[in-house]
């Protein structure tokens, strides 16, 4: 108060409400009149400029939690993908697939070559070259029918995983030797 | 009222000067808000191609023997490995390692119709599915007297929508003058000493790169152009089979040959001790052959595979299994040697 007593605001206003002070115009003008005026107008124009940023800040505060969100549904839908694409990959894997006579067959795994793969993957300088084919992941092969059985092929966690996406796939087991086939599914899991 | 109008003539100056100064700083930070936004909508745009290529590339790979056009933005897509085989392919400011997938490509390729390709590596089990990218803009001139038998085979799996030219009788000897405006091209010999003819032609800007090809030796001589337009080269690098040999017709840098080849080699190395230890497990066989021999076999390709120093040797483990291969499926041997 008495701040803008001192400013020489108090007095004009007090002179507006007893009447002493109707229209500026027609009164004459002390230079405190004039000061009063520009500071009331400095007040209107930094009122303004904070509603201004104010809303600003505001709508970029939203735009930037809606850019937020879709970057992580992005995110999500990335890693899904990725990790189609890897069980895809692992599913054609030469380490594991089915050849009769020089043609591959799709989604089936050779037995044989299961086993020598996860044997030759317990070395830990072949799990470092297959490193960056698998990265962090765990890929399990289970077979389901005639018999059960669940061999796990890689498992290699990442420690402080935000994510772990998982994605089964039906695939074949064939036992050359009888050349007959069972059921399973290739579960991998990535971690991210 | 001296007072009075002084303080009138110096509000209005003073009020502009805080409008113009208000503006500004209102104009700059909206600028450099759009500034950023762009830069970073670019680098968001670069970072969705990259991604689509790589997924692209990395469906792709799980397939073999297909082809197929893929329209891409008109972006510059730089490809390439540096001396210690880190391989990346970028899209403005931002790269991507090949990781898995073994791509033989130029060193650059721009949209729209980027072509696709995959052949599987038969050494003579198939290792990997290798990947050829290259594109419309990218002309290679096959450049032959006569076409033999493998350079037929050669042509004939290659696929159609690649930018690829057979000059063959009379016109083989013209080819040299041929360019590609707008474009790379790449001149590919079956005989030695070709490429070197390059060196007193006039290629003005031509962005070019030649390759000469030993289907007896199994050899490769790359030859190519620096940014200062001189030509390097022979780099001589080898081939097992028939799909690193045409990876290498679509391959510019030797440097990229170089580090898909010993990504070939590592992955051969352990799926041979893969086939290895298969061999040795199978117990029963249906046409009495022994298991034993292909199993020493796999072993010694895989410690060749994994010395990767000697060519002859790999081919002549490759031979020997080829054969062995051909007679187990020849008596219809249970279970197939792979």
């Amino acid at each position: 108060m008495a701040k803008s007593h001192k400013l020489g605001l108090r007095p004009y206003f007090l002179r507006r409400i007893r009447g002493t002070a109707t229209a500026g115009r027609h009164l004459p003008r002390s230079g405190q009149d004039y000061n009063r005026k520009a500071q009331i107008q400095m007040f209107e124009t930094v009122a303004v400029l904070v509603i201004f940023f104010f809303l600003i800040a505001f709508g970029l505060s939203f735009y930037f939690l809606v850019s937020k969100t879709q970057a992580s549904k992005e995110y999500e839908r990335t890693l899904q993908l990725r990790s189609i694409t890897f069980t895809q990959k692992i599913a054609t894997l030469p380490e594991l697939d089915c050849v009769r006579v020089t043609v591959q067959v799709e989604r089936c795994f050779d037995s044989l070559k299961t086993d020598a793969f996860r044997h030759i993957l317990q070395n830990p300088g072949i799990k470092d070259d297959y490193f960056a084919l698998f990265g962090y992941s765990n890929v399990t092969i289970q077979e389901i029918f005639p018999s059960v059985h669940t061999y796990q092929l890689y498992d290699r966690a990442l420690p402080n995983a935000s994510a772990s996406i998982p994605t089964t796939i039906p695939i074949l087991l064939r036992n050359p030797h009888k050349n007959t086939y069972s059921f399973g599914v290739l579960r991998v899991t990535l971690y991210a | 009222m001296v007072a009075s109008s002084k303080s009138g003539q110096l509000e209005v100056p003073l009020n502009w000067l805080f409008i113009l100064i208000a503006g500004g700083a209102i104009l700059i930070t909206f600028f450099a808000f759009i500034q950023r936004q762009q830069s970073a909508s670019e680098l968001s745009i670069a970072e969705n191609l990259v991604s689509d290529l790589e997924s692209i590339a990395s469906v792709a790979g799980t397939a073999k023997g297909t082809a197929q056009q893929i329209d891409f933005p008109e972006e510059d897509i730089t490809i390439g490995c540096t001396p210690d085989c880190s391989c990346l392919f970028s899209i403005g400011a931002i790269s991507k390692p090949f990781g898995t997938n073994l791509i033989y490509s130029p060193n650059l390729i721009r949209g729209p119709n980027l072509v696709l390709y995959s052949i599987d590596w038969n050494v003579p089990f198939r290792a990997n599915n290798l990947l050829i990218l290259t594109n419309s803009r990218t002309r290679y001139i096959l450049i032959t007297p006569t076409l033999t038998p493998p350079i037929n085979r050669l042509i004939s799996i290659i696929p159609n929508m690649t930018n690829l030219r057979v000059a063959k009788g009379p016109e083989a000897q013209t080819a040299k003058n041929q360019r590609q405006p707008e474009g790379k091209i790449r001149f590919i010999y079956f005989s030695q000493g070709q490429c070197d003819d390059f060196r007193g032609i006039e290629l003005d800007e031509q962005d070019f790169s030649c390759l000469e090809v030993d289907l007896e030796k199994h050899t490769l001589d790359f030859y190519y152009r620096n940014r200062a337009g001189t030509i390097l080269g022979p780099d001589r690098q080898t081939y097992l089979s028939e799909g690193d040999l045409i990876g290498a017709l679509f391959t510019e840098s030797p440097d990229q040959y170089r580090c898909n080849s010993q990504a070939e080699m590592l992955r051969l190395a352990n799926l041979a001790s893969v086939y290895q230890r298969r061999a040795a497990n199978v117990t029963t066989s249906t046409c009495g052959k022994s298991y034993t021999d292909a199993a020493t076999q796999f072993e010694r390709l895989a410690t060749e595979a994994r010395k990767a120093e000697n060519a002859s040797k790999l081919l002549l483990h490759y031979s020997i299994l080829s054969n062995l291969s051909e007679e187990f499926i020849r008596l219809s041997c249970k279970p197939e040697l792979f």
